[in-house]
């Protein structure tokens, strides 16, 4: 297939395609069960673009690509499972906010527990027999 | 009728607004922030241009500067799409 071939046929089939992918993939991410398998299918999506880029380029100079992209997914990488460190808390404590309710009944009767309890401690009670 | 290349663009920008709405509605609100993660990893779909803009291996202004729009794009695209299926692993776990 000669260049020609590939760049006016081949390379715009495979921009569709991914464009296609990105489409499910965000689509499957809108569903908690399907939701990783959507951001798979976007990530071969995002492969099968920088593919075709690249198959559109045909001959050139590959280097400062290949050295732009490499250093690119290093720092992504990198950054990736360090920023995952820190968000783990904050999406913990958010997912735990969400399963509980906050608002529901067992909130309130957890609130009216703790009033109770603290009615109950003994600094309280002597104030309020003194 | 032939369309030329502005009513073309204009088609698929009238018809991805269309997609794009139908996508992100009725989303359940704990998928929320996945899906805005993973939708900024395929913005990362820039690095396609970045990647026509350095194809010399000369050190020119040009060259230089696509290197750097690869680089910062293929951060975008590898950064989102971990932390994205991070997210989403963590949250098959609770479940």
């Amino acid at each position: 297939m000669s260049h020609e071939v590939i760049k006016s046929t081949l390379v715009p089939i495979i921009y569709l395609l991914s464009t296609v992918l990105f489409i499910f993939g965000i689509k499957r991410l809108s569903k908690v069960k399907t939701a990783r398998q959507g951001n798979t299918l976007a990530a071969v999506g995002m492969l099968f673009a920088i593919l075709g880029a690249l198959l559109e380029l045909g001959t050139v100079d590959y280097r400062w690509i290949v050295g732009g992209m490499a250093l690119g997914a290093v720092i992504g990488a990198v950054f990736a499972i360090r920023v995952q460190m820190t968000a783990i808390p904050e999406m913990v404590a958010l997912q735990r906010l969400r399963r509980h309710r906050i608002g529901s009944g067992r909130d309130f009767g957890l609130l009216a527990v703790g009033c109770r309890n603290w009615c109950n401690h003994d600094s309280l009670r002597n104030a309020w027999n003194r | 009728v032939t369309l030329g290349p502005l009513l073309i663009g204009i088609y698929v920008f009238v018809l991805a607004s269309f997609v794009g709405f139908e996508m992100i509605t009725k989303v359940p609100p704990t998928l929320h922030t996945p899906l805005m993660s993973g939708a900024n990893a395929i913005s990362g779909i820039t690095i396609v241009g970045a990647i026509a803009s350095a194809t010399t291996g000369a050190p020119t202004v040009a060259n230089i500067l696509g290197a750097l729009a690869i680089v910062t794009a293929m951060i975008n695209v590898v950064g989102g799409f971990l932390v994205t299926d991070r997210m989403l692993r963590m949250f098959g776990k609770k479940k």
